[in-house]
């Protein structure tokens, strides 16, 4: 960077033989690396004091742990329907979220693409909202959502389903960017405007990126609207925060196998899926 | 590219003014950032007229071809397609100037998950309704010219398959046949051959397809 510096290339002596330069202990980028690495050190021993890393309290909290697991055999079996219809509740939230987000990010990413609009004066302020909606986690929204219209997995929807159109609108326009410009341009020829070009290129050249995109993004949704309950959006986090509420580690493990095949069987499905498409 | 590398073999001078050329390019000039690309070129073509430009890789050829149908900018100069000042147009002028003007081009340029009846069928977006562009319901006549153009470049039995499925000269000649059915007034041609079979009369018969009355036998100009 900067000023030009000499290169370090390979000497040859005078019997024909190569000369590696030597490292030099003093030289600039020598220093470089040093004040570098002392910087980094010194911020992460800085998050470590902040976020009051205290390995003494862990040793002290693992037999505790130890206990509760023991106590959490056999797994308490009675309140299985509940338990299922509970993950059913959580993979709706996360369906539904996913199925609307994706039709409205649709045309929010369109306008976003540099390729496709080339004005900053949509795109930006789209852009920034869009910003703002991915950049607010869908528990936060859940939270605000579970204020405005009360309990139960509705306002998970709500909430998943902003914090997704920024997800998947960005992700699609990254997708849309990418396409090959030719055949785009070819359309254009034949005097189409943007919304044809839309409609009859863009659209059937990036769908299978699109579909891969919410895939993804549902599979990640299945996954987050598990902590939903646990903030009174709907799902089987209800459950778990009862559970934990009541040290009931009967219950506590017959939930996590739960939630473990449920996550495992929706991220086949999904890989499945997108392997499919590619 | 110097005008020097443009060869016809009628003359490409036309008249003074180029009124009512089909194409008439003034003094068109087109640099790339610091390369120089097309300096001060000139040329007219008469309806009716076929113009042949010649030259080594990478002397401008696509780029005349870019600069004529508006998709590049150009630096200096005036490009009138049929009264339509294409240097100076925009927006929906430029789209509905772009409707009398078929390009095919080098590398085909279909959309490769369409059919290669869609294909051919986009060369009819300039004319048909957005609504019907969403839903794929295009005008029965369109359907028709779009199969008749597959018919004439013989890929009438392909026209269901996928366009990235076909081979590279079958690509080709979609392309073709989707310039066909724009029914534009002046058609450009980036090798429109370049890809298309050399099995005998293959080539032949898909230029006479899109040249249908020629002022000279195309063989004369071999690959251009």
């Amino acid at each position: 960077m900067g000023s030009q510096k000499p290169e370090r290339v390979p000497g040859l002596s005078s019997e024909g033989k190569y000369i590696e330069p030597r490292f030099q202990p003093f030289s600039s980028d020598a220093i470089r690396t040093y004040l570098v690495s002392f910087a980094l050190l010194t911020a992460f021993i800085a998050c470590v004091r902040i976020a009051e890393v205290d390995l003494l309290r862990l040793a002290e909290g693992m037999p505790r742990l130890a206990r509760w697991a023991a106590t959490a055999w056999p797994p308490y079996l009675n309140d299985l329907d509940r338990f299922l219809y509970r993950a059913l509740e959580t993979i709706s939230i996360a369906t539904v979220a996913t199925v609307v987000a994706t039709i409205v990010a649709f045309p929010l990413s369109i306008l976003i693409s540099k390729n496709i609009v080339a004005s900053n004066f949509i795109a930006t302020p789209v852009r920034a909202f869009l910003n703002a909606l991915r950049g607010i986690d869908t528990v936060v929204f859940a939270i605000l959502f579970v204020a405005a219209v009360g309990l139960g997995p509705f306002a998970g929807v709500l909430g998943m389903t902003l914090h997704a159109i920024g997800v998947i609108a960005k992700l699609n326009s990254e997708a849309i960017e990418t396409l090959p410009r030719p055949p785009l341009e070819a359309v254009e020829l034949s005097g189409a405007n943007r919304s044809k070009l839309v409609m009859f290129a863009v659209l059937p050249a990036s769908l299978p990126n699109l579909a891969s995109t919410s895939l993804y993004v549902w599979e990640a949704n299945v996954r987050t609207s598990t902590i939903l309950g646990i903030v009174g959006a709907g799902g089987i986090g209800i459950e778990i925060k009862a559970a934990i509420d009541l040290l009931d580690f009967e219950k506590l493990l017959t939930l996590t196998v739960i939630v473990l095949a449920m996550v495992t069987i929706i991220d086949q499905i999904s890989a499945y899926l997108r392997r499919r498409l590619a | 590219m110097n005008t020097r590398a443009l060869i016809s073999p009628i003359d490409i001078n036309g008249s003074p003014d180029g009124s009512c050329m089909a194409l008439s390019i003034r003094g068109l000039s087109k640099s790339y950032n610091s390369t120089q690309v097309l300096s001060g070129l000139s040329l007219d073509v008469a309806p009716g007229e076929l113009v042949v430009l010649l030259g080594p890789s990478g002397a401008g050829k696509s780029t005349v071809f870019r600069c004529v149908t508006g998709l590049t900018g150009i630096n200096a100069g005036t490009v009138t397609v049929d009264d339509h000042p294409m240097h100076a147009l925009k927006g929906e002028a430029l789209r509905k100037a772009r409707r009398d003007i078929g390009l095919i081009f080098q590398q085909f340029n279909l959309v490769g998950r369409l059919s290669a009846l869609a294909n051919v069928l986009a060369g009819r977006l300039g004319y048909v309704a957005s609504w019907r562009v969403a839903l794929r319901r295009f005008p029965q006549s369109d359907r028709q010219a779009a199969l008749a153009s597959l018919d004439k470049v013989g890929l009438l039995q392909q026209a269901y398959q996928r366009a990235d499925s076909l081979s590279g000269g079958q690509q080709q000649r979609v392309a073709i046949a989707r310039v066909l059915t724009q029914q534009s007034k002046l058609l450009l041609a980036d090798e429109p051959v370049s890809s298309v079979s050399i099995r005998r009369g293959t080539r032949s018969s898909c230029v006479d397809s899109f040249l249908p009355e020629l002022p000279v036998p195309w063989e004369q100009f071999g690959q251009a």
